[in-house]
């Protein structure tokens, strides 16, 4: 009894966090597993056994062999108080909401949270005997997390069939509507018609406007038709554009900077919500389908992420620890990549080459799972009706020779040029819309690039389709049942082999070169302005199309050069005779495709992965790789960054890009926090601010909480011997102090805070707050004199949020992750306040 | 109470237009839009230098058995040696999985317009007072004060679960404004 009065009279606040409380060695601790199961009901007589051995704990301590030995130990050890203070009514029961989380724009600790998972997964590994409902719930956490990949794949997947069929339908509506069953785009209403028309893919039931209001005069029904696609075209843009402002505005553009950015360690609150989730979902459809220059596969990647997070929170394993989601986030960003290309394996790639920061076997399996999930159910809604999961899946088996590498190469080359200029002009105008006039109409902005885009792309009709159709017809060889303009080769109708072999061109070629050039230019010039408006816009299909176009121009030009010179040696095993030359344009727009998508976002890869998956032609990985590396090393060399990296710089997010090598002979003093004599040094920094372990009174530490805006405080023993304890995040700290107050009897302002193990009995005085559990023992500290690249390396790889800088044992200062990136900013001669955030 | 019957005019709205798209479907039910069709593709082909191409070489035939997709069956007539040729694949699809999603994605951008001119139009009108921003502080730390300010005084459940969504909307509201003053005004994020 008297023990237990005195523990009673020390108000503990009991926090999940790990404790390693110098307690016990194996023998010992086991000991005490028997002895708290079974003699103790009553939880107060284990706490109190735990907090005041304090001699012992010392010596047991002293007998242990190895730094690993205690740790595991002592997890034991806590982990069964943790058990036995379930009983206890006063202190897990109350604990302050939101420990463990983190504020909105702030970097997370990802080995505290890992620390706290495991620490959660061992209790439940314990628990497991202990009952059959402790079973289920063991099996339950156990296989959640394939659970959870498994949902998310299947919302994944619907939410694209649904976005799929919306706006191929909605993209049409444009131009007419399929008078007998209204929900059916142009497509799907020929599909069972025998008598489409060859011109335009028209049949009798397919309505343009101009057929509807009863034009018959050539001239008047083409106004009608510009100025019903132009309204259209606008109405579709404002509504994105509207309810992007109204309901979310953080659905707008492509998402995948910021997807890149969350997923390295930082939480920006509601941009995957549910909000978001749905009004990036319907702003895709719309902005797709008002023709703009953009693409839903980027969005498909956010959408993706939403139904991860979303999801996440029916498991509370992934949804409250914010180190787990991420990998439920990595997985689900290859879902929306897998149901965007209908490429499974890509998206997985994609995931770990681009988007994900920590990307382990275990999170590839589940990515892998995801995706397959998300595929399978794509392909079991069948959007396209071409039992394909994307529009432009061809099925390709035409030759490529040797020499066409030259070509493929020259291809490749210009997608690094155009990448880099495409990032180039696009941050420019990005900076420009972010700091001038124009950034403050963004509506008015929407209106007007779809203005300029219906105006300009209704005349040219490989503008007018829709990107991915343009896609689809470029990569396609021409088979006899193409009678358009691009396949109008001078054929030998007598043979039966003629499509087998490439023939000189016709007029319509001569015709559709001229436009496809024309679309090239517009749709390059006009993707720059496009990217960055505020609707939902991804980047992918605009840079494939724009690729696709030029590959074809150049395709065309090689297969009419080799027609012409068949008899050259250089082309000798191309051609038979000059009717039986082998070469496919459509290759080169596939070449092309990958290759100016390749210079715009600089992956490698999933990219060409990807690239097969889509065309199903295992053959051309050569021609692929040859040319996306070539746009690599050519865009690398114009320009460092790819175009998501570009934008996260121009937004300054916190991102400490682990591709980048850290190539400079700083040691940690000069980048610590508070620095004195460094040559970086700017401004005079405030002396550190920390907390002794025993002596600090709850008035100070809310002055502290009031008066500074640092994230963490280091506690120390004292402040003249400044050795390291540990430390303690602001946000904990508010948390136990508020709920303190508010829960605890007679707490008050001049209540002794104590970091440490015991806190010594007093007869006066008021009564003392122990806040041990919510204080990291284990911060990560390094010397004064560690070089940068190693601690560089320790962010990347331990994914740190902060630490702690020490001399001779003593505490010196402090490195968080932004005093990182503003380093690495300054050796870049890069504005070092542009990085925004903490 | 104004809030209240607001509420169910913007829900008979949006009823309404659900209401307008089903009957639609219903009025124009045809059997005209197959789910399975057989499309055989054949390479234009003459015989001889004089003679002239044929008028069409794609062939399609709805609701076909998917024993008879052959080329045999599906020209009106067949040559053998071009047949050689022809390609012909059964393909199929499912209209109803279009219609239903298509219907869906239609009704839920009405919802969705609906709400906004609910929100731009009616709503500033009937909240008549001004509501201040104030700083978008964190949620779990002010979570339980304003649980307690915002208890209903009386009434029965029906009126709490209005309170409640109120305030659940509320809130909402403070967070897209947080979210649109960093986009559009401070221009911190998504440039």
């Amino acid at each position: 009894m008297y023990f237990m009065d005195d523990d009673r009279s020390i108000a503990e606040t009991e926090l999940l966090l790990m404790d390693y409380r110098p307690m016990a060695t194996a023998n010992r601790g086991s000991s005490q597993t028997n002895y708290n199961t079974e003699t103790f009901t009553n939880g107060l007589a284990a706490s109190q056994f735990s907090g005041s051995s304090t001699d012992e704990d010392m010596i047991d301590a002293g007998e242990t062999d190895t730094a690993v030995n205690i740790r595991t130990h002592f997890q034991d050890v806590d982990r069964e108080k943790l058990y036995s203070s379930s009983n206890l009514v006063d202190t897990l029961e109350d604990l302050p909401p939101g420990i463990g989380q983190y504020d909105d724009f702030h970097t997370i600790d990802w080995l505290r949270d890992i620390a706290r998972d495991t620490l959660r997964h061992r209790q439940i590994v314990k628990k497991k005997h202990a009952g059959f409902v402790e079973w289920l719930k063991g099996a339950h956490d156990a296989w959640s997390g394939w659970m959870c990949v498994l949902l998310v794949g299947v919302a994944t997947g619907t939410v694209a069939g649904f976005v799929d069929i919306g706006t191929s339908w909605m993209s049409d509506l444009k131009e007419g509507i399929c008078r007998q069953a209204f929900w059916l785009n142009r497509e799907q209403c020929c599909w069972s018609a025998n008598d489409t028309t060859l011109d335009e893919n028209r049949c009798s039931q397919w309505f343009m406007w101009s057929d509807l209001m009863g034009v018959e005069n050539e001239a008047g029904a083409y106004i009608i038709r510009y100025i019903t696609y132009m309204m259209f075209a606008l109405l579709f843009a404002f509504l994105a554009a509207i309810f992007v402002r109204v309901f979310a505005p953080y659905a707008c553009s492509s998402g995948i900077p910021e997807i890149k950015t969350i997923l390295s360690g930082f939480i920006i609150r509601g941009y995957l919500g549910k909000w978001t989730f749905l009004t990036k979902s319907v702003g895709v459809i719309l902005s797709v389908a008002s023709g703009l220059s953009l693409g839903k596969e980027g969005p498909f990647v956010h959408i993706g992420c939403c139904c991860g997070n979303i999801i996440s929170h029916l498991f509370p394993k992934y949804g409250n620890n914010e180190a787990k989601k991420r990998e439920i986030l990595s997985a689900a960003a290859a879902a929306g990549v897998s149901v965007a290309f209908g490429a499974p394996i890509g998206g997985v790639l994609f995931s770990l080459e681009e988007v994900s920061y920590y990307f382990p076997p275990k999170t590839m399996w589940r990515s892998f799972f995801c995706a397959l999930a998300a595929a399978f159910v794509l392909r079991a809604i069948n959007p396209f009706g071409n039992d394909h999961l994307v529009m432009f899946y061809i099925d390709y088996n035409e030759p490529w020779y040797i020499q066409e590498l030259v070509p493929f190469i020259l291809i490749g080359a210009l997608g690094g040029i155009y990448g880099s200029l495409f990032i180039r002009f696009n941050i420019k105008w990005c900076r420009y819309r972010k700091t001038s006039v124009l950034g403050k109409y963004p509506i008015v902005e929407v209106l007007a690039v779809t203005f300029i885009t219906a105006l300009l792309s209704f005349p040219n009709p490989y503008t007018r389709m829709n990107s991915s159709e343009l896609i689809r017809e470029l990569m396609s060889r021409c088979g006899p049942e193409d009678n358009s303009d691009l396949c109008d080769y001078k054929r030998n109708f007598t043979s039966l082999e003629t499509y087998m072999s490439s023939t000189t061109a016709g007029d319509g070629v001569i015709r559709s070169l001229w436009m496809l050039a024309l679309a090239f230019i517009f749709k390059g010039i006009i993707t720059i302005f496009t990217i960055g408006t505020k609707v939902p816009a991804g980047l992918f299909i605009p840079s494939l199309a724009i690729g696709a176009t030029l590959g074809r121009i150049v395709g065309i030009g090689v297969e009419q050069l080799v027609v012409a010179n068949h008899d050259n040696p250089f082309f000798y095993n191309m051609c038979r005779s000059q009717q039986q030359c082998t070469i496919t344009p459509g290759l080169y727009a596939i070449v092309g495709a990958a290759a100016f998508l390749g210079g715009v976002t600089r992956m490698t890869v999933s990219l060409v992965v990807v690239m097969f998956e889509v065309t199903g032609g295992l053959q051309y990985i050569v021609p692929l790789m040859a040319a996306v590396m070539t746009s690599k090393w050519v865009g690398d060399a114009l320009g460092k960054e790819g175009i998501y990296e570009a934008h996260i710089q121009l937004n300054g997010y916190p991102y400490l890009n682990s591709k980048d090598e850290f190539t400079h002979t700083t040691i940690a003093a000069d980048v610590m926090r508070p620095r004195d004599n460094s040559p970086f040094l700017r401004r005079n920094d405030p002396p550190l601010c920390v907390i002794t372990q025993e002596s600090t009174t709850l008035e100070e530490i809310e002055h502290i909480l009031h008066d500074t805006e640092h994230n963490g405080f280091p506690v120390v023993v004292s402040r003249e011997s400044q050795y390291l304890v540990g430390f303690v995040l602001r946000r904990d700290l508010l948390l136990a102090t508020a709920n303190a107050r508010k829960t605890i009897e007679g707490v008050v302002g001049e209540s002794i805070v104590y970091f440490t193990d015991q806190v010594p009995r007093r007869v006066n005085g008021p009564v003392p707050l122990k806040l041990r559990k919510i204080m990291d023992m284990a911060p990560v500290t390094i010397t004064d004199q560690t070089p940068m690249e190693t601690v560089v390396e320790m962010f990347r790889k331990l994914g740190l949020r902060q630490t702690v800088v020490t001399h001779n044992g003593r505490l010196l200062g402090i490195i968080t992750k932004k005093d990182v990136l503003r380093h690495i900013a300054q050796l870049q001669n890069q504005d070092p306040d542009s990085i925004l955030f903490n | 109470m104004a809030t209240f019957s607001n509420r169910f005019l913007v829900l008979y709205i949006v009823l309404s237009i659900c209401a307008i798209n089903i009957s639609l479907v219903d009025s124009s039910e045809q059997t005209s839009f197959e789910d399975a069709r057989c499309k055989c593709i054949c390479p234009a082909y003459k015989a001889n230098v004089n003679s002239t191409l044929p008028k069409r070489n794609v062939f399609i035939k709805d609701n076909i058995d998917p024993e008879l997709c052959k080329c045999d069956y599906m020209l009106d007539k067949p040559d053998p040696k071009l047949c050689l040729l022809c390609q012909c694949k059964y393909e199929s699809r499912n209209t109803t999985t279009i219609k239903v999603v298509v219907i869906i994605v239609i009704c839920i951008i009405s919802v969705l317009f609906v709400y906004m001119l609910f929100l731009l139009c009616l709503d500033p009108l009937i909240t008549r007072r001004p509501t201040h921003y104030q700083e978008h502080t964190n949620e779990e730390v002010n979570l339980d004060d304003q649980s307690v300010t915002r208890m209903p005084l009386s009434g029965g459940r029906q009126r709490s679960i209005i309170n409640r969504v109120t305030d659940e909307q509320k809130k909402w509201k403070g967070v897209v404004q947080e979210q649109r003053r960093n986009i559009y005004d401070k221009h911190s994020m998504l440039n």
